[in-house]
């Protein structure tokens, strides 16, 4: 087989010949090879996604068609625990919960993100760099230390009652043994936990921001909010989707500080749905509707990343 | 070449499938027979090992280990190789560490574990050891009941033995002595006089129980201790066995009541639901409270009050007999994929039986086989010992709630957390609990 040795890709072009040299694309012989050429560089990649995920995502499918206790042998059972899934009151109050924490992980620290970005974009601060690093601290301790750090705030003799009893009456209440407030405790700690990520990603999105667009608006008497508006924020459009794709696909798959701070009580106040399904498949050897319940989370998942994408799209 | 590299491909792709697959052959074990080993029987193995899998960590684990070396002193040609996870990732592991070819030759496991190993025909059923060896007579029937398994792995207290342990575990009360002293309360020593000892110490400022239900378990060891009363021993342990029963008759919501009664009338810490289980029993060692209602597991860390500490078992009401919660700890089994399932049982005997029992003690265990009280390192380890003595003797130990189904716990914990918070009922509570049951016996 002959090769034609010519640079003449696409967009290409630089033929001495006065004919134009056209690309090969009928048959082998191109400088590319056979058409199947580009597809064995994708082979190593395909076969580690196919390996660790693909072929786990398959079964976790099928799994999710049967009744299994992980031992003996499966039953199938079809759409069952599916069924089971749109039913049960319960597990509906589950995905509430979730509900409830994406307010907390991803609204609550993305608005505050913005309000301080929006403060420190209008004037040139010295040491960001170490402001940053500090604001990142929350993201870069382990999730055992910040729930065990946590769960001693809200104890009843913790720092918050210690704080609140400043006020007046001494208070003690164990905050995260309350059903009204375990929750937004548990939620509040995420925040924090956020707050950091957001931050810096958004400052990081200003410095990007030309001064001269907050020289102009401010030459055609813009005041802070007119900046914030028409300048900061429709130029961190990219940042703000980055931070809501991670922060509420975090809320949405939340485990481990539930599973570290209250292991889903007091009742299943604060259970969610990646904590019901590590216990079912890991406390009850019900591996067939944790599976399913997996499938589900993972849909929604998809779902609002998509539609989170669709908003960093549009203008 | 290119055909090569696509031929190369393919062939990666199928191997790495293949090996996701899990390809096995069933590799299955030595046949058991069941026969007591001589010491002549074990020399003619020739060089031998034995594998064992557990949990134990700290004092379990030494004990464990000081048997294995014991052991192997005692028959040379045996080498017996002992590898230790977090009980957390044990249970994670468990299941599909059995099933693979190179399972260990014993393997720790609890009720919760047992059911899914004997469903699946993973551990030898051990009757003719426990016959030959004669470990039936060292346990009490209540123990022996919960060793033994149905064959599809449902109901406890019929079928074979699955395990055999080296100690068990008791629940009880912990009580501050100077505390008592304090209010002007003798030890109770009936169920009346403990509860007008809760009543003293909460109108003298004194938090009658202390617990830190955070975790959500710990209240249901009060539960257990109360329903041996309110429903009687033997209806608690036929309706943990699966043998039959009913969470919402009159004796079992009678329970709940009590303990939620116990909440309202603050003989219970009342942010128990937000106090870290650790907290609860640190404050308890610093002085703070009158009793604490919880298992063996914590001597170690009353010891340290000395004098202070002292252990009951919770009075009972006039007319009946003392009972309480506890069970076997530290069980062990044997694969159906081991190679000398006659060995791992010789083993077992060894590590269980008298000969190990003051190493046992020393590690932490309750041991089966009755030893002197006073051989305990602290006032407080001597009244366990007592007790734990005493109610082997008498048959006076139930098993625990949450072993009732392998999800009772996740449902149960809960509830009486809810039940303590006041969110819910005792009649509902009792509902929920029962239905969790009738689900999995499969009871309309």
């Amino acid at each position: 087989m002959t090769l034609r040795v010519h640079r003449n890709g696409p967009g290409g072009g630089h033929a001495k010949s006065a004919l134009p040299v056209r690309p090969a694309r009928k048959g082998a012989g191109s400088i590319t090879g056979p058409k199947y050429v580009p597809y064995l560089y994708l082979l190593p990649g395909l076969l580690l996604v196919s390996a660790f995920v693909l072929y786990p995502l398959a079964r976790t499918v099928q799994i999710s068609l049967t009744e299994w206790t992980g031992v003996t042998a499966p039953d199938f059972i079809g759409v069952d625990n599916y069924i089971e899934i749109l039913t049960d009151p319960d597990l509906r109050s589950l995905f509430w919960h979730a509900a409830v924490l994406i307010f907390f992980y991803a609204l609550v620290p993305i608005t505050l993100g913005l309000l301080i970005t929006a403060v420190l974009a209008r004037s040139r601060v010295r040491g960001m760099t170490g402001y940053r690093a500090v604001l990142f601290i929350p993201q870069a301790l382990s999730m055992v230390v910040v729930a065990i750090a946590w769960q001693w705030v809200f104890a009843s003799n913790g720092i918050l009652n210690q704080l609140l009893s400043l006020f007046g009456d001494e208070v003690t209440t164990a905050w995260l043994g309350s059903f009204d407030w375990a929750l937004p405790a548990v939620g509040l700690t995420g925040t924090w936990r956020q707050i950091g990520l957001c931050m810096v990603l958004f400052l990081a999105g200003v410095q990007k921001i030309d001064p001269a667009l907050y020289e102009a608006a401010r030459l055609d008497g813009a005041n802070a909010w007119h900046e914030f508006r028409y300048v900061t924020l429709p130029n961190l459009r990219a940042e703000i989707a980055v931070a809501l794709t991670l922060t509420v696909t975090a809320a949405l798959k939340s485990f481990d500080l539930v599973y570290l701070m209250t292991k889903g009580g007091p009742g299943t106040s604060t259970s969610v749905p990646g904590y019901e399904i590590f216990a079912r498949a890991f406390n009850r050897g019900e591996i067939g509707s944790a599976a399913s319940l997996g499938v589900t989370l993972t849909i929604l998942i998809v779902l609002v990343a998509f539609g989170i994408e669709r908003f960093r799209r549009e203008p | 070449m290119r055909f090569n590299i696509l031929k190369t491909g393919a062939v990666v792709a199928i191997a790495s499938v293949a090996l996701l697959t899990g390809c096995s052959s069933g590799g299955g074990g030595a046949e058991a027979t069941g026969e007591k080993l001589s010491a002549e029987q074990v020399t003619a193995l020739g060089d031998v090992t034995l594998t064992v899998s557990s949990w134990a960590s700290g004092g379990q684990k030494e004990a464990l280990e000081r048997a294995i070396t014991a052991f192997e002193s005692k028959y040379s040609n045996v080498k017996v190789d002992a590898s230790f996870k977090s009980f957390d990732d044990y249970g994670k592991t468990i299941d599909l560490t059995m099933q693979s070819n190179d399972a260990p030759d014993i393997a720790q496991s609890n009720a919760v574990m047992a059911r899914r190993l004997a469903a699946g025909k993973l551990i030898h059923p051990l009757d003719q050891y426990s016959k030959a060896y004669g470990w039936e007579s060292r346990y009490s029937d209540s123990i022996r009941g919960m060793l033994t398994v149905s064959e599809d792995g449902k109901t406890f207290g019929t079928g074979s033995q699955w395990g055999t342990a080296p100690g068990g575990n008791i629940v009880g009360v912990f009580y501050n002595t100077a505390t008592l002293k304090k209010l002007g309360l003798e030890v109770p020593t009936s169920y009346d006089e403990f509860t007008a000892s809760l009543d003293t110490a909460k109108a003298k400022g004194v938090q009658p129980i202390v617990m830190g239900n955070l975790e959500q378990w710990p209240a249901n060891h009060v539960l257990s201790a109360i329903l041996n009363y309110t429903a009687g021993p033997q209806k608690v342990q036929d309706w943990i066995n699966g043998a039959g029963g009913d969470f919402t008759s009159s004796g079992f919501v009678k329970g709940l009541t009590e303990l939620e009664s116990w909440m309202k009338d603050g003989y219970i810490s009342a942010d128990t639901n937000g106090i870290k289980n650790d907290d609860g029993n640190a404050a308890f060692v610093n002085g703070e409270g009158l009793y604490q209602i919880t298992g063996n597991w914590n001597t170690g860390l009353y010891a340290s009050m000395g004098e202070d500490a002292g252990f009951f078992v919770l009075p009972a009401p006039a007319g009946s007999q003392p009972a309480t919660t506890g069970s076997f700890d530290g069980a062990m089994t044997v694969s159906t994929k081991s190679a000398q399932p006659d060995l791992a049982a010789l083993f077992l005997d060894f590590y269980t039986g008298d000969e190990m029992a003051s190493s046992n003690l020393d590690g932490g265990f309750l041991p089966f086989s009755a030893v002197d009280p006073t051989k305990g390192a602290s006032p407080v380890t001597q009244d366990v010992l007592t007790e734990w003595n005493a109610m082997n003797k008498s048959n006076g130990l139930v098993g625990y709630l949450d072993s009732a189904t392998p999800s009772m716990g996740d449902k149960m914990f809960p509830d009486l957390q809810s039940l303590l918070g006041g969110q819910t009922s005792a009649d509902n509570v009792a509902k929920d609990i029962q239905a969790n049951w009738n689900k999995y016996y499969e009871v309309k």
